[in-house]
C-alpha cells in the first residue's frame, strides 16, 4: 500500500515536471510573426508576374523591369498599416496605402535582358524592419 | 438459687455469664442422654445468642468520595458494598476502598439507636497517579507525533496552493506575451519582447516552477510521513492501569461467589481393573 502511494506521488511529480516544462516560451522558436526580423514562415511576398518594357528617359531608351508581387497580409496578426522596404532596407519604402489589395508593383530601371535581378523585400513598421524574402526575376 | 437452676447474667462490657446448677446438669444428662459438657455448651451458645440479639444497634451512613463503586470491610471480616449499614453498638473497624483509590482504614464508634454519617474521601492511589501521569505523557507524545506531520502536511498544501497560484500567474503572463507576439505589428516592440520581456517572464516562471516543485515534494513527503507515523503510532501500546490496591483489598476478606463459594472435586475409579 505504502509503495503504491509513493509510486503514485512520484508519477504525479514526474507528470507535473514534464507538463511544467512545456509552459516556458522558447524564444528561438518565435519566428511566426511576419513583423519579426527572425520570421521563417511562409513567404510574405510572392511573385505574380513581370514585364520588361523599354522607355525613353531624357531621350535615351531604358529597359525597365516591372514585377508584380503579392503581399500576404493574411499572415499578419491583425490588420495594420505597413511599409515594404526594398533591398533589405537600402532601397525605397512603399507605404501600404500604395499597395491596394496587397498588390505591390516593383520597378527596376536600367535592366539588361537575360540578367536575373533579385530584391530582398522586407516588411517595415515604425522605422524598424521585420520579416521578408527575396524575389528573383530575369529581365527579358 | 435452687438445685435445679440455670441463670444468665450480663456484665458491663456486654459479656454473658452462664450458671448451671449441678443438679440440673445431672437431670439433663439422664433425660437427654448426652454428655454433660456438650449439653452445657449447647445451652451456653443459646444463651449467648439471646444476649447478642438483645444488643442495641446503630446505623452508619457511608458518605464516601467517590460516591459510587466503593466497597468496605467491617471488622476485617465482612465485605460489603452499600450506602447504609446497621452495626451493633460499639467500636468497629472499617476498611474502605474504591477503584483507582487508596484503601483507608478507620475506626467508627456506633451509637445505639442513632444514625451516624461517616464522611471519607478516598485519595487516589499512587499507582493511579503514576498511571495518569504515564497516560498523559503517552497521549501527549502520540498527539504530537500525529499532529506534527499533519501540520507539516497542511503547511505543505497551503504552500503548494500558493505556489500553484504564483505559477498560474507567471504562466498567464507568458501566455499574454505569446499572444502579444502573435499580434504585434511593430518589429521594434517584437525585438524588445523577445530579448527582454519574454526571457524575464520565463525566468519568473522557472522560479515559480521550482517553488511549486519544492512545495509539491514537501507535501508528498509530509503525506508519506503522516501515513507512516499514523501507522507506526497505531501500534504503540497504551499504558494499562494495574490496581494493586484492589489486590490488597480483595485479600483482606473472603468474598463468596453467587454459588456460595463451593469447592468442587471429583474422584474417578477405574472399574475395569
Amino acid at each position: 500500500m505504502m509503495n503504491k502511494v509513493i509510486a503514485l506521488l512520484m508519477f504525479c511529480f514526474l507528470i507535473t515536471t514534464v507538463a511544467c516544462k512545456k509552459d516556458l516560451i522558447d524564444v528561438a522558436s518565435l519566428t511566426t510573426n511576419p513583423f519579426d526580423p527572425d520570421y521563417s514562415g511562409a513567404p510574405i511576398f510572392t511573385y505574380l508576374s513581370d514585364t520588361t518594357i523599354d522607355e525613353l528617359v531624357n531621350g535615351s531608351p531604358v529597359s525597365t523591369l516591372t514585377i508584380e508581387v503579392q503581399v500576404h497580409t493574411e499572415y499578419f496578426g491583425r490588420p495594420t498599416t505597413y511599409q515594404v522596404a526594398y533591398n533589405d532596407g537600402t532601397g525605397p519604402s512603399t507605404p501600404s496605402n500604395n499597395i491596394p489589395n496587397g498588390l505591390l508593383t516593383i520597378r527596376i530601371p536600367n535592366v539588361v535582358g537575360g540578367q536575373e535581378y533579385c530584391n530582398l523585400l522586407r516588411l517595415a513598421n515604425g522605422g524598424a524592419y521585420g520579416g521578408g524574402n527575396t524575389i528573383c526575376v530575369t529581365a527579358d | 438459687m435452687s438445685n435445679l437452676s440455670v441463670s444468665v447474667r450480663t456484665t458491663g462490657n456486654g459479656r454473658a455469664v452462664l450458671t448451671i446448677s449441678k443438679a440440673f446438669r445431672e437431670r439433663a444428662w439422664k433425660f437427654a442422654g448426652m454428655e454433660p459438657l456438650r449439653y452445657t455448651l449447647s445451652i451456653a451458645v443459646c444463651c449467648l445468642m439471646s444476649v447478642s440479639m438483645a444488643q442495641n444497634t446503630g446505623t452508619l451512613r457511608m458518605l464516601i468520595d467517590p460516591g459510587n463503586d466503593f466497597s468496605f470491610i467491617v471488622d476485617k471480616k465482612h465485605r460489603m458494598q452499600q450506602r447504609e449499614i446497621t452495626l451493633s453498638e460499639g467500636l468497629h473497624e472499617l476498611t474502605i476502598w474504591a477503584p483507582t483509590r487508596r484503601m483507608v482504614d478507620t475506626a467508627v464508634f456506633v451509637i445505639a439507636n442513632r444514625t451516624s454519617d461517616l464522611v471519607v474521601r478516598l485519595p487516589y492511589s499512587q499507582e493511579y497517579v503514576d498511571y495518569r501521569a504515564e497516560l498523559g505523557r503517552y497521549q501527549t507524545k502520540k498527539r504530537w507525533m500525529r499532529t506534527a506531520p499533519l501540520f507539516a502536511l497542511a503547511g505543505g498544501l497551503i504552500w503548494t496552493g500558493v505556489a500553484i497560484g504564483k505559477y498560474g500567474k507567471a504562466k498567464d503572463v507568458l501566455e499574454a506575451d505569446q499572444k502579444d507576439y502573435d499580434i504585434n505589428v511593430d518589429p521594434a516592440a517584437i525585438g524588445a519582447l523577445k530579448e527582454g520581456t519574454i526571457p524575464a517572464h520565463n525566468e519568473d516562471l522557472e522560479k515559480a516552477r521550482t517553488n511549486l516543485y519544492l512545495a509539491s515534494a514537501f507535501t508528498a513527503v509530509s503525506a508519506a510521513a503522516t501515513y507512516y507515523i499514523s501507522r507506526r503510532t497505531a501500534k504503540w501500546e497504551r499504558p494499562i492501569f494495574d490496581d494493586k490496591e484492589k489486590v490488597r483489598f480483595d485479600g483482606l476478606a473472603w468474598l463468596p461467589s453467587h454459588s456460595g463459594g463451593v469447592f468442587m472435586a471429583s474422584l474417578s475409579i477405574n472399574l475395569a481393573r
